[in-house]
């Protein structure tokens, strides 16, 4: 939610993510437009 | 009120509230993050997103967090990851080896969470009253602004019976509705 409100921040209106789990790390695969 | 829109809304909240801070600084601590970007470009993006990327695992938020697959689109877009690593090489069993952030799930991830939860209550409630407290504070705001306007101005004709500081200015009026 942070990148969210950066890329908002910076001109991206338009970022979506899908978030990936694991035991071991989390993962953001992110789409900037 | 749309509960379905609580997640979402509470999550840009509270995202544009803690990168407010790590940009600009918290009230007792400053972390130098990224600034936004003058104008919207992929390689600031991208620089912006790898700066918080190791602002938190510098400030142990995470052990760990990398960008992976950079990739530019066709326009002034792309698409990249992030990796955190919530968990010491080789203890990742997700109970007891790291640190606690499994049991955070719940809490990291509002979308998932029901409505009939506690958590999801307890989101709403806090949401209201902070709304609520912006409302009555906007609301005294403009009660003094017009009790202002209303005593400092000295354009407005003065009413009859009401004129104490230009008497003469004062309109003649019927003497059973002077105010004396």
């Amino acid at each position: 939610m942070v990148i969210t409100a950066f890329l908002a921040a910076s001109g991206f209106a338009n970022s979506t993510y899908t978030v990936k789990w694991t035991d071991t790390y989390l993962e953001e695969s992110w789409v900037v437009a | 009120m749309d509960n379905e829109k609580l997640p979402a809304e509470l999550y840009k909240y509270v995202g544009a509230a803690i990168y407010k801070g790590l940009a600009y600084g918290f009230e007792d601590a400053v972390f130098g993050g990224p600034k936004p970007c003058a104008a919207a470009s992929w390689d600031c993006a991208v620089e912006g997103v790898q700066a918080l990327a190791s602002l938190f695992a510098d400030n142990g938020f995470c052990l760990k967090a990398a960008m992976l697959d950079v990739q530019p689109g066709a326009g002034k877009g792309g698409t990249f990851k992030v990796r955190g690593s919530t968990s010491p090489p080789g203890v990742g069993s997700g109970r007891g080896g790291d640190h606690g952030v499994s049991n955070l799930r719940p809490r990291l991830r509002p979308s998932e969470l029901p409505f009939s939860s506690p958590a999801a209550q307890l989101s709403w409630s806090d949401l209201r009253e902070v709304r609520f407290r912006e409302k009555i504070k906007k609301r005294e705001v403009r009660a003094k602004r017009r009790e202002n306007a209303r005593r400092y101005d000295t354009t407005a004709r003065p009413r009859c019976g009401q004129s104490r500081r230009w008497p003469a200015a004062e309109p003649s009026c019927p003497t059973s509705t002077r105010a004396w």
